[in-house]
């Protein structure tokens, strides 16, 4: 694991937005950062997997650029009330800094999840349209 | 923005991190920054497998250390806890068992203080005595186990699972165990005088 940096991307997929934050192994520094609306037109598409991929590979130049040659992987999830299970864009964006050349170290969830919390808007019945 | 972030950005060198001395001053892990002062106090976690070069195969556990003191391009840590993945933890914990919590502070031989939180899996559901007696056993072997050892010593007792093995010996008397994870130390304070008791809490 020596032979080039490593760094961190936080990589925070709710199913309204994707935002990178690729920082250095403690966690201080900013070396790049993405969000979906940098990229995506249409607010709806700010979440999609394309979007996160486009980030991803925009990302990867970045680093490459910063002389990072791996990077060990953060998801977080909406939580809270929320889901969570990751959105569909954190995958996405994980194969692509793979496709983009970086070294994949760990991959871990870090959603918080709380030990109680408040209850899930919708009711009994759920969510009636 | 994006301009003013790059004239930043060379501005900025790179430091190598290094593990404390308990575990060799390996390596841990690289960090950027403007200027050395703006490095102490960052922390960075680690696995025991990544650490140990992949002697011990373990990425369960993490280690977390500080930085405190830096010399030119390198940073000196010392260890400030770990904990046990929390995932691993679930996954030993089944329906119709009981899970022995314990949440103690103990302060080691060269007086340092450290919380030690520890889980017990027992085979089948344990009466509240029996847990309780459980949890009493495990308070009396690590607050006995710290006042012989030094807090090198006693952390590596923890990570290589001596530690936890000799709980598991003692309380499996008590009700059978599935197994016994120290799932977290964390230190607390600074260092004080061994003479002094554990009154503070």
């Amino acid at each position: 694991m020596t032979e080039g940096k490593w760094a961190i991307a936080h990589i925070s997929s709710s199913f309204n937005n994707v935002i990178i934050t690729i920082t250095d192994m403690t966690g201080a520094e900013t070396i790049a950062r993405a969000s979906g609306g940098m990229i995506a037109k249409a607010d709806r598409d700010e979440s999609s997997p394309y979007t996160a991929m486009q980030m991803a590979f925009q990302l990867a130049d970045k680093m490459k650029e910063r002389e990072i040659w791996g990077i060990h992987v953060k998801i977080k999830a909406a939580s809270g009330r929320k889901t969570r299970t990751p959105a569909p864009g954190a995958q996405a964006a994980i194969k692509a800094f793979a496709r983009a050349g970086l070294r994949i170290g760990k991959v871990e969830d870090v959603t918080p999840v709380p030990h109680d919390g408040t209850k899930r808007p919708g009711g009994r019945r759920g969510r009636r349209v | 923005m994006w301009k003013r972030q790059k004239d930043k950005w060379k501005a900025k060198g790179w430091y190598t991190i290094l593990a404390p001395k308990m575990f060799g001053e390996v390596k841990a892990a690289e960090t950027v920054a403007e200027e050395p002062s703006k490095l102490i106090g960052r922390r960075v976690e680690m696995t025991l497998g990544d650490l140990t070069g992949k002697m011990i195969k373990n990425s369960n556990l993490k280690l977390s250390m500080e930085i405190d003191s830096v010399d030119h391009n390198t940073a000196y840590t010392k260890f400030v806890g770990h904990t046990v993945e929390g995932g691993y933890l679930r996954s030993l914990a089944r329906k119709g068992l009981s899970k022995v919590d314990s949440n103690i502070k103990v302060v080691t031989k060269d007086g340092e203080n450290l919380r030690v939180k520890t889980s017990c899996f027992t085979l089948r559901k344990a009466s509240v005595a029996q847990v309780k007696q459980i949890r009493k056993v495990v308070e009396e072997i690590l607050t006995e186990r710290a006042g012989s050892l030094e807090l090198s010593k006693y952390i590596q007792e923890i990570i290589l699972g001596k530690l936890s093995s000799d709980i598991y010996k003692v309380a499996k008397k008590i009700y059978p165990l599935r197994r016994v994870e120290i799932a977290k130390t964390e230190r607390i304070g600074v260092a004080t005088p061994v003479q002094e008791e554990e009154v503070a809490e």
